[in-house]
């Protein structure tokens, strides 16, 4: 089955700041460990909140507005899919994950998309 | 025999074994139950021209599985009309025989440890056990702990559905996830035992609750052996914690005269029956329930200690219900010393 981890609540740590390296090669880490699980299918972090734009179509009209701004906390900062076994894998390789140490990690299984014939 | 109590016999004494391995095969709480209560309205169909089964678990068991992977079937075709992308069938075994259904081993065990999955909230994890693994209604349930009804009922619905859609494992967690699995397991199988400890002492089926109580907490003690949280404090036998409440006798009352419900009482042990007493550790079933109370007294052989724990018992049972202020079972720190 299928899950999205969505992570939230945690500091990414830029490029020269302190801490960078070692908050990169734990997450490579993660990420190979999950490659070596043969259950990685994607993972990216998001830009920052400021840079989000929300679209809405009303009356045929496409709206615009700036945001949403939330609360730091509550920001989705990134994300992972992976094809795991259960959910007990899942949630260990969501326990796993360095930004879970920060933050906390929503683990989220994936429904199939209907579609039409 | 009538075919009428035969089926209830049956159904009376082996339905969280079937119901075990319906679940298993069907990979749905929900449309287990439904399979399992159409194969036993089958059988009171079948039996009376037929004659009863040599072995009616395997009858029922067939029915049940073949019913439900109808349903299955069905509900697939229905939304084959959309064409879903991927469906998912439940269908791990789809050739599995009749022998092999029966034979799939005391599967309580994993079904007790899928009930008590931690990403279920423990309310709805101790709901889930007695309805599906004890056998207690929905209506029991919710009078035991003092809950509406209509909000335990949608508390069992919410949970079967979340083990269903969030791909939660129908198996005994492996050796390294055992330990962690543990202590939320054994949790659920003592407040059982208190809880139907409390019951009408008329009923003869709560005597089989409680033995049913022992006996996973036995279960979990032979897969376990080497796992100190699973004996009691001072037990040198194979017998959990709470099986020295056993030899009391049916109908025995413990707590205030007249009272009865859940707050009233918990399980005192018998203690001209218990083996010689060693200085109680933290590490047993009963650690969790003195943790929970806060009682962090260091209670002496042949004490108060079944009072301490009818009190932490009482505040356990509490911690159930709507109102609690702060989850009662989470504790996490495992101490393996058995030895002061």
């Amino acid at each position: 089955m299928r899950y999205m981890l969505l992570i939230y609540g945690c500091n990414r740590p830029e490029p020269g700041d302190p801490g960078f390296a070692e908050a990169l090669t734990r997450i490579n880490a993660f990420v190979d460990e999950c490659c070596r699980r043969g259950v990685y299918e994607a993972g990216d972090p998001l830009k920052t909140i400021e840079t989000a734009t929300t679209v809405r179509v009303r009356d045929g009209q496409a709206l615009m507005t700036d945001g949403p701004f939330a609360e730091t906390n509550e920001q989705l900062g990134g994300y992972y899919i992976l094809d795991c076994k259960d959910l007990d894998e899942a949630l260990e390789l969501a326990a796993q994950c360095p930004m879970a140490m920060d933050g906390s990690i929503e683990v989220r299984p994936i429904a199939a998309a209907p579609r039409l014939t | 025999m009538t075919v009428a109590a035969a089926v209830e016999r049956v159904y009376r004494e082996e339905r969280a074994r079937m119901l075990a391995a319906l679940v298993r095969v069907l990979g749905d709480f929900e449309l287990a139950e439904e399979a399992l209560h159409e194969a036993c309205a089958q059988a009171l169909r079948s039996w009376p021209r037929t004659g009863i089964p040599d072995n009616p678990v395997g009858w029922l068991l067939t029915v049940g599985r073949n019913r439900g992977f109808d349903w299955q079937r069905r509900a697939i075709k229905g939304r084959e009309k959309q064409e879903v992308a991927a469906v998912h069938t439940g269908e791990a075994m789809p050739g599995i025989s009749e022998d092999a259904l029966v034979g799939l081993g005391d599967d309580r065990l994993s079904l007790i440890f899928t009930c008590c999955h931690p990403a279920l909230a423990m309310p709805a994890r101790v709901a889930l056990t007695l309805q599906v693994v004890v056998g207690l209604t929905a209506g029991e349930i919710a009078r035991a702990f003092l809950v509406g009804e209509s909000t335990l009922a949608q508390r069992l619905v919410r949970a079967k559905r979340k083990i269903r859609e969030a791909g939660v494992s129908f198996e005994v967690p492996p050796d390294h996830r055992l330990p962690e699995r543990l202590s939320g397991v054994l949790a659920v199988v003592y407040l059982i035992f208190t809880q139907v400890y409390n019951a009408s002492p008329a009923a003869p089926e709560h005597r089989e609750l409680r033995a049913e109580a022992i006996r996973l907490g036995s279960l979990i003690a032979t897969l376990m052996p080497a796992e100190p949280e699973v004996y009691g404090p001072d037990s040198a036998d194979v017998a959990p914690r709470f099986a020295y409440g056993r030899p009391l006798r049916p109908g025995r009352r413990c707590g205030a005269a007249g009272r009865s419900g859940p707050h009233a009482m918990g399980p005192v042990a018998d203690r001209g029956r218990r083996p010689p007493s060693r200085p109680c550790t933290e590490t047993s079933l009963n650690r969790p329930v003195r943790a929970a109370s806060g009682d962090r007294r260091r209670t002496r052989p042949g004490s108060d200690r079944g009072r301490h724990r009818l009190a932490a018992n009482r505040r356990l049972v509490r911690g159930i219900g709507p109102h609690a202020s702060r989850p009662p079972l989470s504790w996490t720190s495992t101490t393996r010393s058995r030895s002061r």
